[in-house]
């Protein structure tokens, strides 16, 4: 309660400090952003509903992509370890597997049907990430419960390379390196190739599993938790003589590491291995009629297996086998999209997008016991997306976005093996039609101090191949599962002050949603059902302000209440899993002499559980966390991170994932070759 | 339909979890001349685990709890109360009956078996004494009750595991004199592959006796009638997860004198396989929870006279186990009925509803004396 009222007061004074008058705003020190964009104004908001974060937030701190995001009003972020480990957000209290995950554009999903692991997004290849809250735009499909989270991947414009190094605890090392130039008349290259690996061998309490015995519990570290990954963006860029632009981008991941269980259950040998192999090609002709069209197509390989030995990790099925079990996913996808801005004779844009796909999945199992089924399924996919926005006078526009898509499922049937009796599941082909609407109104000039929002959409979530027919050790599929659904409302505003160095926005938010997949398990089955029925109400606060030269601000608070209403007896009115019903954040960052800037970070959670029931209850947390950057020389730039300065963490005894406690990096960035645009001031 | 899936996952689900869950009247010593009592009910929704106590003569649960694993089991021995803390736990807790209503100070002791374990019941010997059964492990433990389960004796049971597997799964402990039986499921990765097996084992110097080949497959529970074992199995499942109406399963006879097993009262007779069983000796009554082809769960009363078997009316899903209270003449009745989850008593003519607020869906049942 304390520190709860002392991250209250810090809220408070930082607020205050925020409201005191502002000198003239310079540009702080910027290594590492990309010159596609155009200048960055003072805030990185550029609309209500949207969040873009740039590199600079990230950038030599050895953050997660949930660490970042979480900073932001109305998302939850969740992890299961350290770096690598297991990591999702869900916005709004819409549940993360909902949410749409894109990288350039193209489509991230979960070969195995779940929500996609944030946790395996290296930041060092990516330079911004657009977060979409409560709706998705045309241009990327239209639907998505929850919204969608855009990384952009570095991509310079001119020549020039960045070498970023860091070193940390808990085994935590990194090297990127990315690199543009021109190679050819018409020709350029911009590539990027990031190393990290973590031994994520941190201290944790092991209560043992008895909760009511302390006297066995002990101080562990964390085994079988080491993480690696290799991965890059390579992109070839053309420009044409007619003035088009041919993008080809090879991007690829590969990434190992333990499975280390839980905290009273640490494993020995289980573990992971994920390979991911994609190519892109899009061609964007010159602009013609002031439309901007796109042609892309994207073809992408995914394999990822995991493997156990129940007599030393305890997980699966009790046998002594060698088990490895997984999956590999082709996807090809091409698309087209149309943009056509309005102009000064045509008060009206429109977005214009249209898809197909072709999806399969098989069975990758290498077990010593017979594998589970050797299945094949296919998807095959046709979507279409629309967006209109009609400028009514100059302070008001009503957009209306729609998207369809068609799918027809195939799974080839066979037998397989599940823990209590050999079955066989049917061949079949299915069609299913979906679709999803949105309806905004704006009020404001883009450029204007005070600008609102009312929006309602309704979205789905299509069941997944892996739900309905895959089956992995100790899971069943459902054929039956119905298609996710979500409505999604916000009314919101925002007010910049005068000198335009501080922005407010304020927004309310509501989510249902309905027929919520939900995994039933036991401690030898688990099988999803469209079960979950929730309903989230909250309120998101902002205040961005860079009132000095010398210090700039973030503050954010989230306040909601999102409760089952599933009408289940045990769970109705109860509160949605791993939704708390209040988040603070409060950031400050000075630019001291010296080319030194100082950063610190608070966060609050309130108590949340971690089951339907309520059980489980996760106390309130607060962490602090703090950055020391000092740049030496102009491009030379040295950052001491310290993460989780209280070295706090609690799980339930039941659903323990050990996190990490304090950890500290130590981060190198050089820049190679410049332009003036990135020069220091 | 949602239903209906939601009901076959659960009957799998429990049918795996609580093989060895029946809940028989305890053979070990134990006197019932106090007549304090209460009932013990284990709660779970397959994430959470609450052991609630309920009044025999209000017949309602109380407030009080104590949370546990998933799927616990309660076993009592006289005026020992035991919580067997299942796969994913794996834990030995030991109650002070006397304090259910005090919270945690109620726990005498919890002691970590080691992962995977799986304790599957306890049978004591004495105040001090007792046989440990580990469906996880091929080791029988002989433990010291009064020391935090302090392990005295292990019996090595590996040699009845079938190729590949850990071990033989063994799910039921019983006592006759010096003789303790143990029932083995002995599974192929779950699977029926062998008939189930009763392990003979001298109770004192734990060494294995002899062994008795089960007519049936997949044994749930056993309890002794008479001098006479009676055992019930499920068998395989099918293709709705539900256990077939045939001769495959049922309850059986052991005649332990000459080590033979008969099929008394079939599948077919029963309408599906045997979950959890309980005995009313004194009526020779026998209660059966059956899991019916299609995954639904019926309550039949067997007469041990005649084998006869006839359906409990008014009891919509027993899948939450059985507990025949020999003291009270009363049946326990755990009713996962979907949205409907309740514990009901029974008297051989009506059924009633023990009421609470919030309680999860029962799991296992017990009744303790002291």
């Amino acid at each position: 309660m304390r520190k709860t009222s002392s991250l209250y007061a810090l809220f408070l004074g930082l607020f205050c400090f925020v409201s005191a008058p502002a000198s003239s705003y310079q540009p702080v020190q910027n290594l590492g952003e990309s010159e596609v964009r155009p200048e960055a104004s003072v805030f990185k908001l550029s609309s209500i509903q949207t969040i873009s974060i740039d590199a600079n937030v990230w950038a030599g701190k050895n953050l997660s992509v949930v660490d970042v995001l979480s900073a932001y009003g109305g998302i939850q972020g969740h992890k299961q370890g350290g770096v690598g480990s297991f990591q999702s957000v869900s916005i709004r209290g819409a549940a993360p597997r909902g949410l749409k995950i894109f990288i350039d554009g193209v489509p991230i999903e979960d070969a195995g049907g779940g929500s996609v692991n944030l946790g395996s997004i290296d930041l060092s290849l990516i330079e911004r990430i657009d977060v979409y809250k409560g709706y998705v735009p045309a241009f990327l499909g239209g639907n998505g419960i929850g919204g969608a989270i855009h990384f952009i991947t570095r991509k310079k414009v001119n020549a020039g390379g960045q070498i970023a190094m860091s070193y940390g605890s808990h085994g935590f090392q990194e090297i990127a390196f990315s690199l543009s130039l021109p190679i050819a008349k018409s020709w350029r290259l911009a590539s990027a190739l990031a190393y990290r690996h973590a031994d994520n061998d941190y201290e944790f309490l092991n209560r043992n599993g008895t909760e009511y015995n302390t006297e066995d519990d002990f101080a562990a570290k964390r085994k079988n938790a080491q993480y690696t990954q290799i991965s890059g963006n390579h992109s070839f860029y053309k420009t044409h003589e007619s003035g088009a632009l041919s993008t080809i981008v090879l991007r690829h991941e590969k990434e190992l590491g333990g499975n280390p269980g839980k905290e009273s259950n640490q494993t020995e040998v289980a573990g992971f291995n994920r390979d991911l192999g994609q190519l892109f090609y899009s061609y964007e002709p010159a602009s013609f009629w002031d439309m901007n069209l796109a042609l892309s197509v994207s073809g992408q390989i995914e394999k990822s297996v995991s493997h156990s030995f129940y007599p030393l990790d305890k997980i699966g099925y009790p046998n002594n086998y060698f088990m490895e079990y997984g999956a590999i996913r082709y996807f090809l996808q091409p698309k087209i999209s149309l943009e056509l801005a309005p102009d000064s004779s045509r008060p009206w844009a429109i977005s214009l997008y249209a898809a197909g796909s072709a999806e399969r999945l098989e069975a990758r199992d290498n077990n010593e016991w017979v594998s589970a089924y050797d299945w094949h399924l296919s998807r095959l996919s046709a979507e279409g997306a629309g967006n209109v926005k009609w400028f009514l006078g100059s302070i008001l526009a009503v957009e209306i976005e729609s998207a369809v898509k068609g799918f027809q499922d195939k799974n080839s049937g066979g037998a397989w093996y599940s823990p209590i009796r050999n079955d066989s599941i049917k061949a079949k082909t299915n069609a299913h039609l979906f679709s999803s609407a949105r309806l905004a109104f704006y009020v404001g000039k883009a450029n204007s101090r005070l600008n609102g929002v009312a929006s309602l959409g309704r979205y789905y979530r299509e069941p997944q191949l892996m739900e309905q027919y895959g089956v992995y050790r100790n899971m069943m599929p459902n054929p039956d599962l119905k298609e996710e659904t979500g409505w999604m409302g916000e009314l919101g505003g925002s007010l910049k002050s005068h000198s335009e160095k501080s922005k407010l926005q304020i927004s309310y938010f509501q989510t249902h949603q309905k027929n919520g997949v939900v995994w039933v398990t036991n401690s030898s089955l688990t099988k999803p059902f469209n079960l979950s029925r929730g309903l989230t109400r909250g309120v998101e606060i902002s205040l961005e302000s860079v009132p000095t030269s010398f210090f700039k601000t973030r503050l954010e608070a989230t306040f909601q209440k999102a409760l089952d209403r599933s009408g289940e007896l045990l769970y109705s009115e109860k509160e949605l899993p791993e939704e708390p019903s209040k988040t603070y954040y409060a950031e400050a960052t000075f630019n001291l002499p010296y080319h030194i800037e100082w950063g610190v970070r608070a966060e609050y959670r309130s108590r949340l559980f971690k089951d339907r029931a309520n059980l489980q209850r996760i106390p309130p947390q607060q962490l602090y966390h703090s950055f020391l950057s000092w740049a030496p020389l102009i491009h030379t730039k040295l950052t001491l991170s310290i993460q989780n300065l209280t070295d706090a963490d609690y799980q339930s005894i039941y659903s323990a994932f050990p996190l990490p406690g304090r950890s500290y990096s130590l981060s190198f960035t050089q820049q190679i070759g410049f332009n003036k645009s990135h020069e220091n001031k | 339909m949602k239903t209906n899936k939601w009901n076959i996952l659960l009957s799998i689900s429990v049918a795996l979890l609580f093989t060895a869950c029946g809940s028989d009247s305890p053979s070990t010593p134990g006197t019932k001349e106090e007549k304090s009592a209460f009932g013990l009910v284990f709660t779970s929704d397959f994430t959470n685990g609450e052991l609630r106590f309920f009044d025999l003569d209000s017949n309602t649960i109380s407030k009080e709890k104590l949370t546990f694993n998933q799927d616990a089991k309660i076993v009592v021995q006289g005026s020992q109360v035991f919580i067997l803390e299942r796969y994913g736990a794996d834990n030995l807790v030991k109650i002070d009956p006397s304090k259910w209503n005090e919270g945690p100070s109620a726990i005498l002791y919890q002691t970590a078996l080691g992962e995977g374990a799986n304790p599957s019941d306890i049978i004591a010997l004495n105040e001090n004494t007792a046989w440990l059964g580990l469906e996880g492990s091929p080791e029988l433990l002989k433990i010291n009750t009064a020391s935090k389960g302090k392990v005295l004796k292990t019996v090595d049971l590996s040699a009845y595991t079938a190729e590949g597997n850990i071990s033989p799964n063994l799910v039921k402990l019983a006592l006759k004199g010096d003789t303790l039986f143990a029932l083995l499921q002995r599974l192929d990765m779950y699977q029926v592959t062998s008939p189930g097996l009763v392990v003979l084992i001298d109770a004192n110097a734990g060494t294995i006796l002899d062994t008795i080949r089960l007519k049936t497959g997949n044994p749930s529970t056993f309890t002794l009638v008479n001098g006479d074992l009676w055992v019930s199995t499920q068998g395989g499942y099918n293709a709705d997860y539900g256990l077939d109406a045939d001769s495959e399963r049922g309850i059986e006879r052991v005649d332990i004198k000459n080590k033979k097993s008969v099929l008394e009262v079939s599948g077919e007779e029963l309408g599906g396989g045997v979950s959890f069983m309980v005995v009313d000796i004194e009526a020779k009554v026998l209660y059966a929870s059956v899991m019916s082809p299609i995954g639904t769960y019926s309550l039949q009363q067997v007469s041990l006279d005649d084998n006869s078997v006839k359906a409990v009316d008014g009891i919509d899903d027993s899948s939450g186990s059985l507990f025949w209270d020999a003291e009270s003449a009363l049946l326990f009745i755990g009713d996962r009925s979907y949205g409907a989850e309740r514990l009901l008593v029974y008297n051989g003519t009506s059924v009633k509803t023990i009421k609470g607020d919030n309680v999860l869906p029962p799991s296992n049942i017990s009744i303790v004396y002291f």
